[in-house]
């Protein structure tokens, strides 16, 4: 088994209130390596932002557990689980933002508290608007954006401050194609840094640009190629 | 209206006691219903609440230690001053009845019980599968009686001051010495030479295991320390009180070990009892790990890393001891060629 990367082992989650019917994941196994981008494909609601969330550690898996570069993150208590959960940037299917916050401020609340300097959290916010497409929008309300603006400022959430991790929810969802360009051009550099990619669409204007692929149907993962 | 030291302690123990019972309501869940990887929400509720209740517990630690450190000024430096007839804390804990010893007795013991969960913690947290979650919420249950008796006696004992007579503070300290001159035991004049030699096998035994790794590993070197710890320290106590304390004073036969305390004596009683302190905090806390690093293999080297840091300090706190309590001998011995007495 892989001891870089993120690795599914043997995961299986039931929705709660289902114990008799089929897992939504059902012992999965797979490896994500550092540097490639990974991606899980599957028509909609077959379990693929359920698959992210227990990547990400969000949920914990009922049987199995997630490895990050050999540690078992999934079985860890949530104090160390937090503590991890920082070198990942997930990017979410429908954003969540504080409305009452720019979109800078938004993008760069999760670097606030790790960061000694606030004028670094500010330049990696910048840096990942940009890097993201959102330049434009920094200064507005997420209230006041359209819906690709703020998938984009999602990503840009995602990307800033450089994760080890980056997982990514239907990241080209209201792109067009200069807009899924973008996405693509961010991830690939995300990749060429090391950081492990794993990207969750059914877009296939995405599929030229992945290295690895998987097909999720019916609770359980193929390689796709 | 109460002095502004004796409100301190008392809203610093009040606060203390709130926290520790909060604490042990989040230990009791975890302790009872703890199922470590479980992916139940209830799972991850609990963890939550292990943080909160570790949260709690640091603080009332944090706010008890200053309620004691507080409460020795008080007895020892602030209060004499205010109980007629008080020379020192001996004149107070005189005019507290039998509740000043108890609450002290209570407070040593509750300092030792937060201190084995303060430990128990550090060494949790260095695993992510949290190994010792539950053994800690124990401590924390274990400390709540603890606290509350030490918090209720000082209340009592604080109370007990309220119009009380004047008291006769050195004819305790008087009485006691015509008692011992008095009485057929041995007259102890071996116990000197042997604190002096515990003290130095403590030093060399506390600073082997900080220098060589593999002393500190070997199997019940830190039990042995705590041992060894355990009969030195009042022995030395009564060495302190008995023969060194006439170096401080420059008389004789006093041998009251609150007047160290009294800033006409430097306060050398602060750091000399404080180092017996740091000597029994830290030799109990070097057994214990030593303990909990047989019983879980994973934590062998923050348990090491522990038991090497205490041993340190016990070797540290020995030699201030031994530098601030024979130190006035010495020179007293070196100025005018004889001991006293």
């Amino acid at each position: 088994m892989s001891d870089t990367g993120l690795v599914l082992d043997r995961v299986t989650v039931r929705r709660s209130g289902t114990t008799g019917a089929r897992p939504t994941l059902d012992g999965l196994s797979a490896a994500f390596p550092p540097g490639a981008i990974c991606a899980i494909q599957g028509p909609t609601g077959v379990g693929k932002s359920t698959l992210l969330h227990v990547l990400a550690s969000l949920l914990r898996p009922d049987e199995g557990r997630v490895l990050a570069e050999g540690q078992p993150v999934s079985s860890w208590i949530a104090a160390h689980r937090d503590r991890w959960r920082r070198q990942v940037g997930l990017g979410l299917q429908v954003p969540v933002f504080l409305e009452g916050l720019t979109v800078l401020e938004n993008v760069m609340a999760p670097r606030i508290p790790l960061e000694r300097d606030i004028r670094a959290a500010v330049e990696q916010a910048h840096a990942a608007l940009e890097a993201a497409g959102a330049a434009h929008v920094a200064d507005r309300h997420p209230s006041s954006i359209s819906g690709g603006e703020r998938q984009r400022v999602g990503l840009a959430r995602a990307l800033v401050g450089a994760p080890r991790y980056l997982l990514l929810d239907e990241p080209t969802a209201h792109q067009d194609d200069a807009g899924v360009m973008r996405v693509v051009d961010a991830v690939q550099a995300a990749a060429r840094r090391g950081a492990v990619v794993v990207v969750a669409t059914h877009d296939a204007r995405l599929s030229g640009a992945t290295d690895l692929g998987w097909r999720l149907d019916d609770g359980r993962l193929a390689e796709a190629r | 209206m109460p002095h502004p030291i004796v409100l301190a302690v008392v809203v610093l123990d009040s606060l203390s006691v709130l926290l520790i019972l909060a604490a042990g309501l989040d230990a009791l869940a975890v302790v009872l219903s703890w199922a470590p990887a479980s992916p139940t929400a209830r799972q991850v509720r609990l963890e939550r609440r292990a943080e909160s209740a570790a949260l709690r517990a640091r603080v009332a630690t944090f706010l008890f230690l200053a309620s004691t450190l507080a409460f020795v000024l008080a007895v020892a430096s602030v209060l004499p001053g205010i109980v007629p007839g008080a020379m020192c804390g001996t004149g107070v804990l005189q005019a507290m009845g039998g509740d000043g010893p108890q609450a002290f007795a209570l407070r040593m013991a509750s300092v030792g019980v937060l201190g084995a969960w303060h430990l128990l913690d550090r060494l949790d947290r260095t695993r992510p599968e949290a190994p010792l979650i539950t053994v800690s919420g124990r401590a924390i249950l274990l400390a709540i009686p603890l606290v509350t008796m030490a918090v209720w006696r000082t209340l009592d004992a604080l109370r007990g001051l309220e119009g009380q007579g004047p008291v006769d503070c050195c004819s305790v300290v008087y009485d006691g010495v015509r008692n011992a001159g008095t009485s057929a035991e041995p007259d102890g004049t071996w116990l000197l030479p042997a604190v002096l030699v515990g003290a130095a096998i403590l030093v060399a035994l506390g600073g082997a295991m900080a220098a060589v790794p593999r002393v500190a590993r070997r199997p019940f070197t830190a039990q042995a320390l705590a041992i060894l710890a355990a009969g030195w320290i009042p022995a030395a106590a009564v060495v302190l009180v008995r023969d060194l304390s006439s170096y401080h004073y420059g008389v004789l036969a006093h041998h009251c070990p609150w007047c160290l305390f009294a800033g006409r004596h430097g306060a050398v009683g602060y750091p000399l009892f404080g180092a017996l302190a740091v000597v029994a905090l830290d030799a109990g806390g070097a057994a214990l790990a030593g303990t909990i690093g047989r019983r879980f293999p994973q934590l062998a080297r923050p348990v090491a890393d522990r038991v090497r840091g205490a041993a340190l300090r016990v070797a540290l706190a020995v030699l201030v001891f031994l530098v601030l309590g024979a130190g006035p001998a010495l020179l007293w011995r070196i100025r005018n060629g004889v001991w006293m007495g």
